[in-house]
Formats: C-alpha cells, sequence, structure tokens
C-alpha cells in the first residue's frame, strides 16, 4: 500500500522534463552532489564538533553551551544547501532512490536525527533557561550528543551506499528484501 | 620523475586483492573517508572562521586553534589510510586520471602548508601576529581543503 | 624560522594558492558552461558546432 504509494509519487517526480535533464546532464548532475558533499562537510563538521564538546572530548575549557550556540548558525546554512541539493539529487533519480533499500535507511534515521535533535534543542533552552550554560552537561545531554554523533554518521554512510546497486529491484533478492526496497513490480511477479 | 611503479606495485600488493574481491569492504571504506571529510572540514573551518573573527568571538582564537589541530590531524590520518586503501581497487586507472593528481596536488602542498607554515605562525600569540597574514592563511586554508574535498569527489566523475 | 619570515611566507603562498585554485574552478566553470551549451543551444551565445 505505502510502497505502492511512495512508487507512484516517485514516478510522477520522474515525468517532469527537469528532472531527466537533471539526471541527464553529466556537469549538472556532478555539480549539485559535489556541493552536496561540500555542505556536509560545513553541516556535519560543526555538528561533529558540538557532540564531541558536548562529549568533553573537545573544547574542554570552554562551556558546552556557548559552543553549541556559536556553532548553530554556521550549522544551520550547511544544513540548508544540504537539504536543498539532497532534494535536488532526489528529484534528479526519484523512482530509484525511492527502490533503495539504503535511502529507505537513510530516511529512517534522519527521521530519528531530526526527533533527537528537537529534543536536544529543547534540553539545551532549559539549560540557558536556568542559567546552567557553565555547569557540565548532564548524562541526558551527553547520551542525545553520542545519539546524534551515530545516527548522522549512518546517514551519510547509508547515503554514500545508495549508489551501490547490491539490493536494486532488478537484482534477483527475497520476497522480503524486495517489500523493504518497494519493488512493487518484482512483488507482483513472485506471487 | 614516473611514479607509475608506485601505483603497479598497489595494484598487485595485497590491499588491491582485498578492495578488489570485496565490494562491501571498500564501500564501508569510502564510508568512513567520507565521515572523516565532516570532520576534517568542521576543524578546518572552526580555526579558519575564527582567524577571520566570524564565529566563537568569544573564545580565543590560540584555544580554538588548539583544540581543532588534534582533530584535524586525527582526520587527516584517518583518510590517508582510507584513500590509499580506496585507491589500491582502481590504481592504474588513477594513475591516468587528471583529476586524482590535482587533488594530490592540492592534499600535499596543503598539508604541508599547514604543518611547516601555519602552525609554526600560529604557535606564537596570534595578537602578534600580522592581521593579513591571519586572514590569508584562514582563505587559502579553506579554499584549498575544500577543493582537496571536491577534486577527491569528482574523481569517482571523470 | 622567524615569525617574519613565517609571516611573509603565509601571506605569498596564500595568495598564490588562491590564485592557482581560483584559475583551477574557472576552467571547471569553463567545461559546465561548455555542457550546458551542447545540450541546451538556447544558452550559448553562438550555435554549438
Amino acid at each position: 500500500m505505502l510502497n505502492e504509494w511512495l512508487l507512484n509519487f516517485a514516478r510522477w517526480l520522474d515525468s517532469f522534463a527537469w528532472s531527466t535533464a537533471i539526471h541527464e546532464s553529466f556537469y549538472l548532475y556532478a555539480w549539485i552532489e559535489s556541493t552536496h558533499v561540500l555542505a556536509i562537510m560545513v553541516f556535519l563538521g560543526m555538528l561533529f564538533i558540538i557532540d564531541l564538546r558536548i562529549l568533553g572530548l573537545a573544547f574542554a575549557q570552554v562551556p558546552a553551551a556557548r559552543i553549541a550556540e556559536r556553532l548553530d548558525k554556521p550549522m544551520m546554512i550547511g544544513f540548508a544547501v544540504m537539504v536543498i541539493t539532497g532534494l535536488l539529487l532526489f528529484f534528479a533519480i526519484p523512482v530509484r532512490s525511492t527502490q533503495s533499500v539504503w535511502f529507505r535507511i537513510k530516511v529512517v534515521l534522519l527521521i530519528a536525527a531530526g526527533i533527537n535533535a528537537f529534543l536536544f534543542r529543547n534540553k539545551m533552552k532549559e539549560v540557558r533557561r536556568d542559567g546552567r550554560e557553565e555547569v557540565e552537561p548532564s548524562k541526558r545531554l551527553r547520551l542525545g550528543a553520542g545519539t546524534s554523533l551515530f545516527l548522522w554518521m549512518g546517514v551519510v554512510m547509508t547515503g554514500r551506499a545508495i549508489a551501490y546497486d547490491w539490493f536494486d529491484c532488478h537484482k534477483d533478492l527475497s520476497y522480503a528484501m524486495y517489500w523493504v526496497a518497494g519493488c512493487v513490480d518484482e512483488m507482483a511477479l513472485v506471487e | 620523475m614516473d611514479l607509475l611503479f608506485i601505483f603497479e606495485w598497489l595494484d598487485t600488493s595485497f590491499l588491491a586483492d582485498m578492495s578488489k574481491a570485496y565490494g562491501g569492504v571498500f564501500a564501508v571504506v569510502q564510508m568512513v573517508h567520507l565521515v572523516s571529510l565532516a570532520l576534517l572540514g568542521g576543524a578546518v573551518l572552526i580555526t579558519d572562521l575564527r582567524l577571520l573573527g566570524l564565529v566563537l568571538r568569544d573564545v580565543p582564537s590560540e584555544v580554538v586553534t588548539s583544540n581543532m589541530d588534534r582533530w584535524f590531524s586525527l582526520a587527516l590520518i584517518i583518510m590517508a589510510v582510507s584513500g590509499v586503501f580506496m585507491s589500491s581497487a582502481v590504481a592504474i586507472k588513477l594513475y591516468y586520471n587528471e583529476m586524482f593528481w590535482a587533488k594530490m596536488i592540492g592534499l600535499s602542498v596543503g598539508a604541508l602548508f599547514v604543518y611547516f607554515i601555519k602552525r609554526p605562525l600560529l604557535a606564537h600569540p596570534h595578537e602578534t601576529i600580522n592581521v593579513w597574514a591571519l586572514r590569508l592563511l584562514a582563505i587559502s586554508s579553506i579554499v584549498i581543503w575544500f577543493t582537496v574535498a571536491a577534486s577527491g569527489r569528482w574523481i569517482g566523475f571523470s | 624560522m622567524s615569525k617574519t619570515l613565517l609571516e611573509r611566507l603565509a601571506i605569498g603562498l596564500s595568495v598564490l594558492f588562491i590564485g592557482i585554485i581560483a584559475i583551477f574552478w574557472l576552467t571547471q566553470v569553463g567545461d559546465v558552461m561548455e555542457t550546458l551549451c551542447l545540450a541546451y543551444g538556447d544558452f550559448c551565445f553562438d550555435e554549438p558546432e
């Protein structure tokens, strides 16, 4: 049900002339992807250092709240560029991405990372409101930072894996794998 | 000086046996390379944007530099090791790839610049250093490392 | 090395590197423009041959 809906959505995106144009143009696609990677350097670079500070592994002599607050703006600039180029990359190859196991894991990890970031931000706001900026981060905040590190590393790694075709629909896979990847047509053939 | 022999050696080394036979191992190493790139990017940007006075203005520049230096070096080492492994899978092809050489030159020059000029200079109290030296150092550093990263991605396209 | 020498090297080499890299990028952008021209002739000043 959801698989069919996602596939239809992807096919609808695929029907746009611009989607094909980006996909087929060698340089434009390569430039968007390179920009995506450079934006990862900015966003994830800032995020890593913030998380490492919360965990006490960098900038130990500077209050954690200050590092988190000061690096937020450059991090969000990287995030914005990353999201825009990421959406363009998806728009260029919608069907194959939708039917990629890696892309699906990536989206799940992204949602988890988003929820984690939301909770983390709320906790940081509390810290600021209570005037505890100078105090070392609580165990819960450190757990949040560690979770963030692993989730975002997972996002990047699964994102890189989308390029590999090991579990693409045209491969001979199990029914369960077809279902996970959303290979609707292949599932029908097996049945 | 012809460096082809290095690539021929790499192509027949045990690293190449592994990277060519196990696509999964190659992919994981590539992912590690990419994650380290992000760490490197963070360390470079925070150090250099601070030198330019754009971030963390209420933290002394010396503190920022000394904190980021070790993360930069760690990221660079992981990237170099994973990079050699990745190269072994396509060694001969890389030898004939222009973008690969652009990246290697940028990388070598950039690393020499960091360890022999930038770090020795920044070991002095920053306020005693010529302002233009600091600014240009920061700008060239950002430009060099982002170009190395972009040309690295471009190797895969060319 | 003395601090003054390091400062001079930092300034001189930085300018040199920024210049070389700027030229490097411009040649890449040139490639992109050429491709756009070939793909969408309307973009070009002249008709592609």
